[in-house]
Parts: C-alpha cells; sequence; structure tokens
C-alpha cells in the first residue's frame, strides 16, 4: 500500500532520483501555475487553494517521473472546484490550462485528437488523486478562520483590494 | 462502464485474471485493493445509487458491506460529485450510533471499480423487518419499531445539499435527530422500493439548488413545489412519512407515481394548502406558475390523516401532523418532535436491550447476473 512519505523522510519523487530542490521547485511552480489558471478561469479562490493542497498531498504520495505534473495540476482544480461548489467544465478546463502553459502557442482544437487525450489524462489523474488521498475530499482551509476574523473586524472592504480573486 | 479507461490497453489482453495483473496507470493509494481484502459473497441491494453486495473482511475477519459507486457520465464531469459528498459526508458521521459506520474505500484491481466498505446491517431494510411476526406484538411493537432503523440498511440516505456548507449541516441534522427520535432520519430507508436513493441532480447542475432530492415518496411539498430554498425541515416530513408508513405496518402513506401524483396525494391526505397555513405559498415557483394543482373547493382543505392512518390514536395524529405540516417554517424540528407527548404514551418505547433478536437471514446464491457485473470489479 502506497503511503505518505512522513516529513523528514524522502518522498516518492526523491527515490526517483530527483534532488530535494529539483522537487521543490516543481511542486512551487506547479502551485503557482494552479493558481494562475485558477484566475484565467475565474474561479474563487477557495477552490485554487483546495487544489493546491491535493497537489502536495498527491505528490507526498506519488512520484513526479510517473505522473505528469500539468495533468495533475488540471485534475486537482478540477477536483477541487467541483467539491467547493463552483464547478469548472472539463472541455473549458483543459483549453483554459493549455493556454495558460502555452500563451503564444494557438489554442488546441477542441475537437482534436490531442484535446481528447489530455481530457483523458486528467480523468485518469483525477482517479489518481482521489486514490492517493482516500477520498478524503474535504479540506479545511485555515484562511476561512482568518477571513472570519477580518469580517469581524470590518475589515473586509481592505481585503477586496488585495486581491482580485473573491473567496 | 463508466466510459473511462484506467488501464494500459496494450497490456491488457483480454483474460489476464490472476497472473500480473494489466498494468494500472496508477496505484490504488492510500484506499485499499478489494481483492487482497475483501472476498465478496452475494448482492444484497442494488439501485441507482449503486450495488450492494455482501463481503468477508478477511483481515478483520468480520462481514462487510461493499457498495459500488456507478459513476456516472465520467467521461464529463469526472468522478461524480454526489459520490464524493456521500463518502465525505459518511467520512463524517463515523461513530453516530443511526447511521451505517463507513469503514473504508476499496478499489478495484483495474482501478475503475470504486467501493465504500461499510458495516453491515444483517436486515436489509425496514421493510422487511416490519413483516416480521415477533414485531406484532403491540407492547413491543409499537415503538420497538422505531429501533428498526437503527439495525436497517447500509443503505446511506441520498445526500442532499443545498449549497455551500448549509450541506453538510443538513446531512448532520440529519442525523442527530435520529439519534433521539429512534427514528433513521439519517437515511430514509424505502421499504421494498427498487429507487432506494434518490437520483440527485446531474452533478453539473448543483450550483443552483438540486431540485430532484429525496426519494420521491418522501420528499416534503416545498421541494414538490420546487422552492428556491428549503433546509433540514424537508428531513422532518421525510421522518413523517416513515413513521406513517410504520404504523401502516409498512404500507407507504404517499406513494406517488409522479411529482404531480405525489403533491395530489399529499393534498389528498393532509388537504390543500394555501397562503393561510404556508407563508409564502403564493410565492413558490409552482404555484406562481400555475402549474400546480390546488384544488379550492371548501372541503378540499380538510386533513384525511385520521383516515388514512386509522391506527393512529389522538396523540400520534398530532405528532404526525406536526410533521407532516406544510409550512416548512412551522414543521415540527426534531427537538421538538422528539418531546412529543406521543413518546410518553404508553407503551413506552422498547429500549434497545429489549428488542427481539432478528435471525440472521439465509445466505442466498448470488443472481447469475451477480458474477458478471462482479468480474470487472475484481
Amino acid at each position: 500500500m502506497a503511503s505518505f512519505a512522513p516529513p523528514g523522510e524522502p518522498t516518492p519523487s526523491m527515490r526517483d532520483g530527483y534532488s530535494a530542490s529539483e522537487e521543490k521547485k516543481k511542486r512551487r511552480q506547479t502551485s503557482w501555475y494552479i493558481s494562475e489558471c485558477g484566475l484565467a478561469l475565474k474561479l474563487p479562490k477557495l477552490p485554487v487553494l483546495t487544489a493546491q493542497h491535493y497537489f502536495q498531498k498527491f505528490y507526498q504520495a506519488e512520484s513526479f517521473k510517473a505522473h505528469d505534473r500539468f495533468h495533475v495540476a488540471m485534475a486537482c482544480l478540477f477536483l477541487a472546484a467541483k467539491v467547493e461548489e463552483s464547478p469548472a467544465r472539463l472541455g473549458k478546463l483543459v483549453a483554459t490550462c493549455g493556454a495558460v502553459r502555452h500563451p503564444k502557442a494557438p489554442p488546441l482544437d477542441q475537437q482534436s485528437e490531442a484535446f481528447a487525450a489530455t481530457k483523458h489524462e486528467v480523468l485518469v489523474k483525477e482517479r489518481a488523486l482521489l486514490y492517493a488521498i482516500g477520498f478524503d475530499v474535504e479540506v479545511e482551509n485555515p484562511m476561512l478562520h482568518f477571513i472570519e476574523r477580518v469580517k469581524q473586524l470590518k475589515a473586509c472592504k481592505a481585503l477586496d483590494e488585495a486581491d482580485e480573486q473573491q473567496f | 462502464m463508466s466510459g473511462v479507461e484506467f488501464v494500459r490497453q496494450s497490456s491488457a489482453p483480454g483474460g489476464a485474471k490472476d497472473g500480473p495483473r494489466s498494468e494500472p496507470f496508477f496505484d490504488h493509494g492510500a484506499c485499499e485493493s478489494v481483492s487482497g481484502r475483501y472476498e465478496k459473497r452475494d448482492r444484497i441491494g442494488e439501485g441507482t445509487y449503486g450495488i450492494i453486495y455482501r463481503a468477508f473482511d478477511r483481515r478483520l475477519q468480520r462481514l462487510v458491506a461493499l457498495k459500488r459507486l456507478l459513476p456516472h457520465n465520467e467521461a464529463q464531469d469526472g468522478f461524480p460529485l454526489t459520490s464524493l459528498r456521500e463518502a465525505a459526508a459518511l467520512r463524517k458521521l463515523r461513530g453516530h450510533a443511526n447511521v451505517v459506520t463507513f469503514l473504508d474505500v476499496a478499489v478495484g484491481a483495474k482501478r475503475d471499480a470504486v467501493f465504500l466498505v461499510l458495516e453491515y446491517a444483517e436486515h436489509g431494510d425496514l421493510g422487511s423487518l416490519l413483516d416480521d411476526p415477533k414485531l406484532r406484538r403491540p407492547g413491543q411493537a409499537r415503538f420497538a419499531r422505531a429501533h428498526a432503523p437503527e439495525r436497517a440498511a447500509p443503505l446511506p440516505r441520498p445526500l442532499r445539499r443545498p449549497p455551500r456548507r448549509q450541506g453538510r449541516e443538513s446531512a448532520l441534522h440529519g442525523a442527530g435527530p435520529a439519534q433521539d427520535l429512534r427514528f433513521g432520519l439519517a437515511r430514509v430507508i424505502a421499504p421494498r422500493s427498487a429507487d432506494g436513493a434518490a437520483a440527485p441532480g446531474d452533478p453539473g447542475a448543483v450550483r443552483a439548488l438540486t431540485m430532484n432530492v429525496v426519494t420521491l415518496w418522501y420528499r416534503a411539498p416545498e421541494l414538490l413545489l420546487h422552492a428556491r430554498r428549503y433546509d433540514h425541515a424537508i428531513d422532518a416530513w421525510a421522518a413523517g412519512c416513515v413513521v406513517a408508513e410504520v404504523l401502516r405496518d409498512g404500507r407507504p402513506l404517499l406513494d406517488g407515481k409522479t411529482e404531480d401524483d405525489q403533491f395530489a396525494k399529499v393534498v389528498d391526505v393532509i388537504g390543500a394548502p394555501s397562503a393561510r397555513v404556508w407563508r409564502g405559498f403564493d410565492e413558490l415557483p409552482r404555484v406562481k406558475d400555475g402549474s400546480a394543482r390546488v384544488p379550492t373547493n371548501p372541503s378540499a382543505y380538510y386533513s384525511k390523516l385520521k383516515i388514512k392512518v386509522p391506527e393512529a390514536d389522538d396523540r400520534a395524529l398530532d405528532f404526525l401532523s406536526s410533521l407532516l405540516c406544510y409550512d416548512p417554517v412551522q414543521r415540527a424540528t426534531a427537538p421538538e418532535a422528539l418531546g412529543h407527548a406521543w413518546f410518553d404514551d404508553h407503551p413506552r418505547p422498547a429500549a434497545p436491550l429489549a428488542m427481539p433478536q432478528f435471525p440472521p437471514r439465509r445466505e442466498e446464491p448470488p443472481p447469475p447476473e451477480t458474477r458478471k457485473r462482479g468480474r470487472d470489479a475484481r
């Protein structure tokens, strides 16, 4: 049974030959990619944060070598959007995330085989993700408690202005 | 089945059964592999919500129920949200006396089948228990039946979910009273109904309020009239229906076939609604657009509950009508229902230990279909 690498132990990616800093960089960059995609998809902040959470958790159990991080990132967003009640359509998600990744490339033809293959890949990764996290999809976001407090302090206007994305 | 393959096609030449498995794209992760730990016995239930098997847990040497989730429309929406919610809610309600205990998630070898591993309850549903002659002795039976749901089915109630957090609470509220009330509020157990669970609307549309929740027979009038908002009062309604059904020895009180038919039955039993008894009645979508048929002749306003449930005495009727009340705001809440005088009446509800024991059911040979379906899960 696959298990999460405990802190301090080598992660599955490290066992596959990635150095700690390489892995860290990949995680950081893909996390950033997820938030960019979230912005492009006009998703609220909460699903994006949840997606990042899933992403980190996934690569604690699986290796970057076996799973393409961009597909996993899309699957994380797809699942998180569903769980956090702002579902995104798969086609739109794949198209938008593709555009975020290759901003200069012409948009992918939605009828093409490559597009269908990516969609399929995202669905496969969604399953892999669900299995890796053991269907424990609910994430209690600490930010929500924080926001609650800030609202009590009547500072939500400042909070809104500070961020273009709504929770 | 799901339309999405999770194994590499090339390495799955037909019947690679027990040998080296056809190569899945990924590991089963934190989930158990179903074939490794569980031994499938026979099929014990089926519906739109999935198939339930009886299985033997080799590690802990006990029976469990495996509920196979059937992903609908996976190629488009991915893993169904309703199943995600179900797993999440069951996980949250773990340890609750009246909710079947969620043990684990197990995964088939080909990675496409997902099973919820649930505690095995010997007696499938309330309906079959009500047929048991042991429950006919009045003293015991009358409220003893109240305990039946505790032993009843591994059928988690269909999860409904108003938007956002509320839904989770609704599931919790729905379950909470179950313990006190001793009625399977947490799960609507549909006796002898093939459609044990509601078919919640398609997962893509949950952003708005899901309209099509709860098995039709137990669906509250505000849902039948497409109210935009609803809350756990719909659970109280469902409880009322179940209580009436129990009193009627298992004959459903409101067994409509369609939504309109169901509403007509509601009107027939508890009288026609009006703005006088139900604040905001005129504002309900189906009343406003005139598509709901609401009789207005004076005699239509009388409740026929007493005739429909002749077994009920005055207090029972009062109890029932507090639950089967049109206005969700006026409908009894779970604590109110619990405090109702009916429960002080003689005979008192039997203690769980005083309940008759039910002999374990015979193990039935699996129907031939089971094998066919079971194979792709193994």
